[in-house]
């Protein structure tokens, strides 16, 4: 079974060559409770990688003694934990964001970033892989059994169709982020999208299933264009 | 598509439809003539028999009877056969008649002022109408024969004549998926083709210099300007949340770091090769990625975005661009509404609408740099850099606002 995981528990990997950027992105993750190895070039990193199991690998592309692509590939052709790699650079053009994904790396942020935002992909990324290898999800009150199609809410069995089913488990999966109404309908229905009240009609019954029965509501809508869950509210 | 309007193709056309042609006519011609020549053999034999009357009346004072069984001779018009008669009162000149499945030619001449018509029933000697079935297949013969030849023909020279363009058109397309090797014209020969292979193997492989030149250089200034400000920009969140900086200081600043990431943003972007490749996609994916993807803003849970557009509206436009100009517009209404919410619309199949409430004095020339509304929390350099991407896009973009609310318009 897979909970999520407090930020306290992510052990991450920084390789970094700018010794500034690693400090700051070093005290400010540490300060959120994630736990850091740092590495300012492609040899300690393997080093690090030797020894310890880390929940995600953040890589500068530009290292000293190696490019930060084939230090990506050596991760992945190496590792059988299948280590999430975030690909941190400058280089922002659409081949080197295809070169850094063809060698690899799950996620890709470009400079200039805000150190939030890479704590919340590292935690998405962490999440990401768990959820391929567990098929039941814990998100605060709610549980969600992929196998059986089976929802919990504070241990409340919820009665939902197959679609309401599929879209909750697209809107947990990529919790904390939000996810877009077009994504859930590419997800849910494929590329033959289908009208919008379509997806309006299912979030009505997900909803009254989902939130009508309990005090605070888990299911919110973000700026009318995506959905995430409110897990802070839940339970509070 | 190139297949179907290739020069070869179109060579060979051409080719076997002018020998068609040719061939058709001169079918006709030898058709035509050999009618033409028999109709002269019948007049000429009915002139040469009128002579013989005339020279004998002129010898013996007689009219003698036509030498022939198939001549008669005829002192008056209304003597002949009915339906000569009534075709000559039709045509007066008309010496050839044809009635009941025959051919008559006929030819009226004089002798003392008194008039004769000779009449000959040219029918049996008719040997065109009996040979056309013989003639005709072999005029087919011929015809397929020269038109196969002729393809053939066509087929080779064209192929001789443009195997080289089209290895060289072939070559040209492989060399724009995989590259171009030094050395590309050698293999064609030594004339125009030739020529022409080593011109664009030059040309090529100086747009290559100067694209990996481009992305060199775009690479080294991100890489360069985007870590420094990396470090300023989170510098500055720590000193704003420790609240070190005064407000004019901070603003300052703040100013500053976006105006530089805006604009090594914007000259990256323009400098790039990659930004004139058109892609098809949907708006309303991209317009929800670009609120979502802004981590900033999605914290302002207050703030309301209504998109109506339909699901499945496709634009083929730069994906990169758009979704640089889309964040702008974003972050504008996010800064510059008045009320935290902001409409976005389509006025028409081709205008996509950016609406929201506003305050304050009417602002003229919202597109220059630096130009922004009285309760601006921006920095003014949004709307200037979506003019500059649109016009980039080929997108012609306007500002309408009154009193309560601006609109911005893209046509798209």
């Amino acid at each position: 079974m897979m909970t999520m995981k407090h930020t306290s528990n992510l052990k991450i990997l920084l390789v970094e060559d700018n010794h500034v950027i690693a400090g700051q992105l070093y005290d400010y993750l540490e300060a959120q409770g994630f736990i850091i190895d740092y590495a300012e070039d492609g040899k300690l990193a393997k080093n690090f990688l030797e020894d310890q199991h880390y929940d995600v690998a953040i890589l500068d592309l530009n290292l000293p003694d190696m490019d930060g692509l084939e230090l990506c590939r050596w991760i992945k052709e190496n590792h059988a934990t299948n280590i999430p790699v975030l690909m941190l650079t400058a280089r922002d053009s659409q081949l080197d964001k295809r070169d850094g994904f063809l060698a690899g790396s799950d996620d890709y942020l470009t400079k200039p970033f805000d150190f939030e935002e890479v704590a919340l992909r590292c935690q998405a990324l962490a999440r990401r892989r768990d959820l391929h290898a567990e098929n039941i999800l814990n998100i605060g009150e709610l549980t969600l059994d992929y196998n059986r199609h089976y929802v919990t809410r504070a241990g409340q069995k919820l009665s939902l169709s197959r679609t309401d089913f599929d879209i909750l488990k697209h809107i947990a999966q990529s919790y904390p982020a939000v996810i877009s109404r077009t994504d859930i309908m590419r997800k849910v229905w494929g590329d033959d999208l289908p009208d919008s009240d379509v997806l309006r009609s299912h979030i009505y019954t997900l909803r009254n299933a989902l939130d009508k029965p309990f005090q605070k509501p888990l299911l919110k809508t973000v700026h009318g264009v995506g959905f995430t869950l409110d897990v802070e509210n839940d339970g509070d | 598509m190139i297949k179907e309007q290739s020069l070869q193709n179109r060579v060979i056309t051409f080719f076997l439809c002018f020998t068609l042609f040719v061939a058709v006519i001169y079918s006709l011609f030898v058709l035509v003539y050999s009618w033409v020549v028999e109709d002269n053999v019948f007049n000429k034999m009915v002139a040469d028999e009128v002579t013989y009357i005339q020279q004998s009346f002129n010898e013996t004072g007689q009219i003698p009877r036509p030498r022939a069984a198939f001549l008669n001779l005829y002192s008056n018009w209304d003597e002949l056969p009915e339906p000569i008669y009534q075709q000559h009162l039709k045509d007066i000149k008309r010496v050839e008649f044809t009635t009941n499945d025959k051919t008559y030619h006929l030819k009226e001449f004089s002798i003392d002022d008194d008039s004769f018509i000779l009449l000959a029933d040219v029918t049996a000697f008719e040997v065109g109408k009996q040979y056309f079935p013989y003639i005709s297949i072999s005029l087919i013969a011929a015809f397929l024969f020269i038109t196969f030849t002729a393809a053939i023909m066509a087929v080779g020279f064209a192929r001789r004549a443009f195997d080289p363009l089209i290895k060289l058109s072939d070559d040209v397309r492989i060399a724009k998926k995989q590259g171009m090797a030094t050395g590309f014209h050698a293999s064609f020969p030594e004339n125009e083709i030739g020529y022409l292979a080593e011109q664009i193997e030059k040309s090529f492989l100086h747009v290559q210099t100067l694209l990996d030149r481009e992305r060199d250089f775009t690479r080294d200034v991100s890489h360069e300007l985007r870590t420094p400000i990396t470090v300023l920009k989170n510098k500055m969140n720590d000193l704003n949340k420790q609240n070190i900086l005064d407000h004019t200081s901070s603003r300052m600043m703040n100013d500053a770091i976006v105006t530089l990431e805006s604009s090594i943003e914007s000259l990256l972007m323009f400098a790039r090769e990659e930004t004139t490749v058109k892609e098809e996609f949907l708006l309303i994916e991209e317009l929800e990625r670009a609120i979502l993807e802004n981590h900033t803003l999605v914290k302002d849970t207050k703030y309301e975005f209504d998109i109506d557009i339909p699901a499945n509206f496709n634009i083929k436009s730069n994906k990169d661009l758009c979704k640089i100009l889309f964040r702008n517009l974003i972050t504008n209404a996010w800064h510059h509404s008045s009320d935290k919410k902001c409409k976005i619309w389509m006025l028409d199949p081709n205008t996509l609408v950016f609406e929201n409430k506003r305050e304050g004095i009417l602002v003229s020339d919202v597109f220059n740099r630096h130009v922004k509304g009285q309760a601006s929390k921006g920095y003014g350099i949004g709307l200037h850099l979506v003019e500059r991407i649109c016009h980039h896009l080929g997108w012609a973009v306007s500002a309408h606002q009154d009193e309560e609310t601006f609109q911005l318009h893209i046509k798209l």
